[in-house]
């Protein structure tokens, strides 16, 4: 008997441990599920090599085959592919985009393009604010159910190696092997960080996704100057950030015409570096305030190099505030102010698509025409010279620019063009 | 034979703790100074806890500390942290007998010990992870699975015939808890290579094969080697063999060297006693060095942080409730909540899975999962010296 007492004593007592320590761990599991995990930093280092990299052969089709399976499993997340609307009312286009928040996603689109749909994926993208220079666009997306991890990013080196491209198709994101050659960097003034040179030609859709191997992200692919390019992941997650608040889409409109200085321009203007002021429209805002000849070195305390250069930060303006442009004027620096006009309402404003560069006395030159761009679609190609907006002979990029912005929806802009056949003339419709 | 002498009986001697010094020998903390022995400090003889020597030095050699073992010395080590997760699995393996009614009682016992403790902690993080939002880089049912498979490991000091009853019982639930979660580990990196459950299952099924193979190409030369060197060559070479192809298809070396190991136990002849009397020359030099590459491996992160504390905590829970569901086996030889005391202390087994995961998965949540595993492992050794101190008092 008492042997029965003493068990029945010691089995009540582990009973109570027992209750006790279920207690306790839903009690800890209950306050533990309160916090939330803080998002965790975005840390740009390029990561050590992988387990087993340095022993393992060259990789081989069958390596790369199973680490791009594996790639497509962990980028799955926050990799999308939006169905766009061209501005031209053309086919829709299936483009990559790039989650980076939870219902954040940074993706290459046109001025006028639409985002429709993502595919694979309930809900409707809603564009945020679209970058007309860099041409890229922060769109709303729905978040999903779960957490989503952010993607790390690294520095493409300069070496001959092997990356993962992520593309858009009808089917979703597509994810390829990719052979780079050796790589070199190159400054444009619409980016703020130099973008790494792609070879001769683009070895993969404009706006796809370059991730490492390794699962890093490496960057964007453009078009930009006429060779294909890399955008680090740096500027598109700052470009992200940046649309997310609703940035300008395109520069406003000071009603000016700039050309870059040539060394006989700038040491005849007494300077070494800036945009030329070509032409003034009386009516726009820097009527009466700018003059031809004119050098504008600075937009604020930003220093300008080129045309391009000024647009780019025009376009970082803060609407409708004044803008403080740092020009000299037959030889003297001087400060002068100019109210930009406020943006249009409504729709965002649309681009031709076509990159020009002045030719002087001559016209404009095609450097780039964006693919599914109104322009595309008028048969003009890079190369080309604009001689002629309308029946005016020899336009500069800006009054052609200017010319396009000023027509209504629906209406078509003619320009003159000599190509290698010989000349003619084309309508670019704005949508 | 006294009842507490049975599971000797019935089951052989414990095959990987049966070098540590008894523990009850060890006065209070004591089991902290041991490793410093000379030999044991070298790796070349057995310490009752060499983790938590080894793996604060290892991350002092590390590429965030000394620097001496570097990114890519540690990425040459790959291949050996392969060889000797495999020698691990050989001596699990060698320790399952399955052809007694007693051995397999105490491995039931010991699966009713491990699933408790992976359920709780696979669980607890599985749901923690999700109402934490934490961003991952693999599936969190996973990444919850591999932490339960990392916590479900044991590692019980051997005991004297004198001393505390429970003890020889819990040493060899301890060196049996790692056969079920070695199993699901398998399923689990299937499942990291392969997201499909049949794909991942046909993996794990794979790595068993394969390790069955080695096993058998084993018995058949180890035997008929016509000397020690030749037959040293025959030992090497097969380990050699689990752990590369285990590393080839993204799988456990410790899984395909467990089956090696059953198969060699279980084949008629004597190459289980040939394996082991010649892995015995190696283990603690391997341990050694999985334990400091573990510790270079270390990746202090915000993850690791929040895995860390719940995975410490939920392990604890998990291997007193374990320890309850094993008694049930053994009913009356020993209380739930000693047993679960005397399986506290984590050995090895944990971080080398972590390690082998992290080989898989070089991404920052494998580096998390490792570091979380390795400081817990390490927490989970100071608990277990005061838990015991406790238990010896009382």
């Amino acid at each position: 008997m008492p042997t029965l007492e003493r068990r029945t004593r010691s089995l009540r007592r582990e009973g109570r441990l027992l209750a006790l320590i279920v207690v306790v761990s839903v009690g800890v599991l209950a306050v533990l599920a309160q916090f939330r995990f803080p998002a965790p930093a975005r840390v740009e280092v390029v990561p050590p090599p992988a387990p087993l990299e340095r022993l393992a052969a060259r990789a081989t089709f069958e390596e790369l085959a199973s680490i791009v399976a594996s790639l497509e499993r962990r980028t799955r997340p926050i990799l999308l592919v939006l169905r766009v609307a061209p501005g031209n009312g053309g086919a829709p286009r299936f483009v990559p985009a790039l989650r980076v928040a939870p219902d954040l996603a940074l993706v290459r689109l046109l001025p006028g393009d639409r985002p429709e749909a993502i595919v694979d994926s309930e809900g409707t993208p809603v564009l945020l604010g679209l970058d007309a220079l860099q041409r890229l666009a922060a769109v709303r997306i729905p978040a999903p159910a779960g957490a989503v991890p952010v993607i790390e990013g690294a520095i493409l080196d300069g070496g001959p190696r092997y990356v993962a491209v992520a593309e858009g198709s009808p089917a979703g994101a597509v994810i390829r092997p990719l052979f780079l050659g050796r790589s070199a960097t190159f400054a444009d003034p619409k980016w703020e960080r130099p973008l790494s040179l792609l070879g001769a030609t683009l070895p993969a859709q404009e706006g796809a996704l370059v991730i490492s191997l390794q699962g890093r992200l490496l960057g964007m692919t453009i078009v930009e100057q006429g060779v294909p390019a890399l955008v680090p992941h740096e500027v598109l997650l700052a470009a992200a950030r940046r649309l997310e608040r609703g940035s300008p889409d395109s520069p406003p409109d000071l009603g000016i015409d700039l050309q870059a200085l040539t060394p006989a321009l700038a040491h005849a203007l007494g300077t070494t570096t800036g945009a030329l002021v070509a032409d003034v429209d009386a009516r726009g805002p820097a009527g009466g305030r700018l003059q031809v000849t004119d050098v504008i070195e600075a937009v604020g305390d930003a220093p300008v190099a080129s045309p391009d250069a000024f647009r780019v930060q025009l376009a970082r303006q803060v609407r409708g505030e004044p803008v403080v442009l740092r020009i000299v004027r037959g030889g003297e620096r001087m400060d002068v102010s100019l109210v930009p006009p406020p943006p249009a309402p409504g729709a965002p404003p649309v681009d031709s698509g076509l990159v020009l560069t002045p030719v002087r006395g001559e016209g404009a030159r095609v450097v780039e025409v964006a693919a599914g761009s109104p322009a595309s679609d008028s048969g003009i190609r890079p190369g080309d010279l604009v001689a002629y907006l309308g029946n005016a002979a020899s336009p500069t990029p800006d009054r052609i620019r200017r010319a396009y912005a000023a027509l209504a929806h629906g209406e078509s802009l003619l320009l003159g063009i000599r190509q290698a056949e010989g000349a003619r003339v084309v309508a670019i419709r704005k949508p | 034979m006294s009842r507490a002498d049975e599971p000797y009986r019935e089951a052989g001697v414990d095959a990987l703790d049966a070098q540590l010094p008894a523990a009850e020998t060890l006065p209070r903390l004591a089991g902290l100074v041991r490793p410093l022995r000379t030999r044991a400090a070298l790796g070349l003889d057995a310490a009752p806890a060499p983790a938590l020597l080894f793996v604060p030095v290892g991350f002092l050699l590390g590429p965030r500390a000394l620097g001496a073992l570097s990114e890519d010395a540690l990425a040459f080590l790959d291949v050996v942290v392969s060889v000797g997760l495999a020698a691990l699995g050989i001596f699990i393996g060698l320790a399952l007998d399955l052809r007694h009614g007693g051995g397999r009682r105490l491995l039931a016992a010991a699966s009713a010990e491990a699933l408790v403790t992976l359920g709780v902690v696979a669980g607890a993080m599985l749901f923690l992870i999700g109402r934490w939002q934490m961003p991952l880089d693999v599936s969190p049912v996973v990444a919850a699975l591999v932490l339960g498979v990392c916590a479900a490991a044991s590692s019980a000091s051997a005991a004297r015939r004198d001393s505390d009853p429970v003890q020889p019982l819990a040493t060899r639930i301890a060196d049996l808890d790692d056969v079920l979660p070695l199993v699901l580990g398998a399923y689990a990196l299937g499942l990291l290579r392969i997201p499909d459950p049949a794909g991942a299952a046909w993996l794990a099924a794979a790595t068993a094969a394969a390790g069955l193979a080695v096993g058998m190409a084993g018995w058949l030369l180890f035997e008929e080697a016509s000397g020690p060197a030749e037959r040293g060559v025959f030992v090497l070479g097969a380990v050699a063999l689990l752990g590369g192809s285990a590393a080839y298809v993204g799988q456990s070396a410790l899984f395909a060297g467990m089956v090696a190991g059953l198969a060699w136990k279980v084949s008629p002849g004597r190459a289980d006693r040939i394996i082991r009397g010649d892995l015995r020359r190696i283990q603690h030099p391997l341990v050694v060095l999985l334990l400091l590459v573990a510790g270079a491996s270390l990746a202090p992160s915000r993850a690791a942080l929040w895995l860390f504390a719940p995975l410490v905590l939920f392990r604890l829970a998990g291997k007193l409730l374990g320890g309850w569901a094993a008694s049930r086996v053994f009913p009356g030889r020993a209380t739930p909540a000693d047993l679960g005391a005397y399986l506290i202390p984590p050995g090895v087994i944990g971080i080398g899975f972590a390690l082998a995961f992290n080989q898989f998965d070089p991404s920052p949540t494998g580096a998390a999962i490792l570091t979380a595993t390795t400081l817990a492992s390490l927490a989970g050794e100071l608990l277990a010296v005061v838990s015991l101190a406790e238990l010896r008092r009382s």
